[in-house]
């Protein structure tokens, strides 16, 4: 019972830090690493898919570096190392740096969903596009990519969610997400538990209204089939 | 399908439930005059004054230890990020005539940024150890009241007052945070008897629940962390009786510099020296004490015990 009333009680003095900026900035950041992990991760598959052998070899360099890492190590080279290569990074906020770190690491994982993706559309689909006297970049743009993308979307969600989860790390740095506001009240009035089951249910909740809204996505891409 | 959003329904209503409870029990909280357990800090904070002509210092903290560093919800910004360690640092600011930015991260990363030369100083609690003097440059002394000067055990109820000795300690399993001084302590005192010390825990907040869930049969902590434990678990732990004999050396608090970096190291030690002879420490940590103390009992409810600290 105490432990109820002391949720409540932690709930009603810090709601505003675990609410607003807390699950603001956990979103803030899922977005960011996610839409950046897309966009640049499209880039890695492609390097990897390249004729180059060294542009091939170098995103397939840093796949396995940041796939075979910890996120935590990432985090702590990002913060600290970054700086050191660019200057302008270290006047600024901690959230930048642990941006960068979280994008890259996202498009490690996105650019091998890409390549999987592409890789399961059947061989004899380009080869019957080509054989019709379609060009290479025509067949992948029309006929390929757009099968891959029904392939790409549900593992791109799951890599959503991922990354929500993730994000926690971030707290190392106190950059503000659901993680860190559990650090500051637990650090103000001692009561771990409490602000733990707190960030449970919200980390829970918002990774579950996540997953809905995209099984609901994914249907209609079914329905379109 | 039905069923699931019927879950859903019900989650997303107990979260409007609690903001909408939450929403009307903040505004009675706010009544009770949060302002004047600032009031104190604030006077000391408003004291002082830069015109920033050196340049910027960063300071590394990790702000989940009040007394000594934590959050203040009601402020925004750097303001938010309160305590002794904070004092400190606006008083470093203002005599070597620099501007303040501070970097909120963890007690670990602390160590890293100064180390990388990320922030210029770290003062976060820490205490003087040989490996970090090997490593660092650290500071002249800074007192944080009995924060540090008292280092004690603390129990489950039933156990207050039964444990005096170190011999009473044979048998038990003794927790600690990692590379603090209670791990020096607990391991200096108790490293050559048949005591488990085994038990390292990133941060106290763990260690306070496993010591509740009895994983851990006693905690090592600084006694001023002792009181705000106690007084936030609901009087269900308590001080053993046993206090460590702390060595000189180790009863104040340094601040850590990048190895090398002794210019800067020479003005942090001529400032702090100018505080000690002064005697501005004792008034700095009592001001955040009533900060954090009543912060953490009056608020949540603790009407009862939360009078011992602000007295």
């Amino acid at each position: 019972m105490t432990f109820l009333t002391n949720v409540a009680n932690i709930l009603a003095k810090y709601w505003q830090v675990f609410l607003i900026q807390g699950i603001g900035y956990t979103l803030l950041l899922s977005v960011i690493a996610v839409a950046g992990g897309a966009f640049f991760g499209s880039l890695l598959a492609l390097a990897k898919r390249s004729k180059l052998k060294i542009l091939k070899a170098l995103a397939a360099i840093l796949v396995e570096i940041v796939r075979g890492t910890p996120v935590l190590l990432q985090l702590y080279i990002g913060v600290f190392v970054f700086p050191m290569i660019i200057p302008k990074l270290s006047s600024l906020p901690y959230i930048y740096s642990v941006s960068i770190v979280l994008i890259i690491n996202s498009s490690a994982y996105v650019s091998e969903i890409i390549r999987s993706g592409i890789e399961a559309v059947d061989v004899g689909q380009m080869e019957a596009a080509r054989s019709l006297g379609l060009t290479h970049t025509t067949a992948m743009l029309s006929i390929i990519l757009p099968q891959a993308v029904k392939n790409i979307l549900p593992a791109l969600g799951n890599e959503f969610i991922m990354v929500v989860k993730e994000t926690s790390l971030a707290s190392t740095f106190f950059v503000g997400e659901l993680m860190t506001a559990y650090l500051k009240v637990k650090g103000y009035t001692y009561l771990t538990m409490e602000c733990l089951a707190i960030v449970g249910v919200l980390y829970f909740a918002l990774t579950y209204i996540l997953s809905k809204i995209l099984k609901a996505f994914e249907r209609r891409m079914k329905a379109h089939a | 399908m039905k069923k699931m959003s019927k879950i859903l329904c019900m989650l997303l209503s107990v979260a409007m439930l609690l903001s909408l409870a939450a929403c009307g029990s903040s505004a009675n909280t706010a009544a009770k005059g949060e302002a004047n357990l600032a009031a104190a800090y604030d006077k000391y904070l408003s004291g002082f004054s830069t015109n920033g002509t050196n340049g910027t210092l960063t300071v590394a903290l990790s702000p989940d230890f009040a007394p000594m560093e934590f959050y203040d919800v009601a402020k925004s910004g750097d303001a938010a990020i309160v305590g002794f360690d904070v004092l400190l640092a606006n008083y470093l600011a203002q005599e070597l005539d620099m501007n303040l930015a501070l970097k909120p991260m963890s007690f670990d990363a602390c160590q890293a940024a100064v180390q990388t030369g990320n922030v210029d100083i770290a003062i976060s609690g820490f205490s003087w150890t040989y490996e970090r003097s090997q490593n660092y440059e650290l500071s002249d002394w800074y007192v944080a009241g009995d924060n540090e000067t008292e280092q004690s055990i603390i129990c489950l109820k039933e156990n207050e007052g039964k444990f005096t000795k170190p011999e009473d300690f044979v048998g038990a399993k003794i927790g600690y945070q990692g590379a603090s001084l209670q791990q020096v302590l607990v391991e200096e005192t108790f490293g050559e008897m048949d005591v488990d010390i085994s038990n390292v825990f990133s941060d106290l907040g763990t260690a306070v629940e496993a010591l509740k869930a009895k994983q851990i049969d006693f905690l090592a902590v600084a006694h001023g962390n002792g009181e705000s434990i106690i007084a936030s678990a609901n009087d269900s732990i308590a001080f053993t009786g046993f206090d460590f004999e702390v060595d000189e050396i180790y009863k104040n608090n340094v601040c850590l510099l990048q190895k090398g970096n002794t210019e800067l190291l020479e003005k942090v030690n001529a400032a702090l020296a100018k505080a000690l002879e002064n005697d501005y420490y004792s008034g700095w940590y009592d001001a955040c004490k009533v900060y954090a103390g009543v912060s953490t009992l009056d608020e949540l409810g603790f009407d009862d015990e939360g009078n011992k600290i602000t007295e």
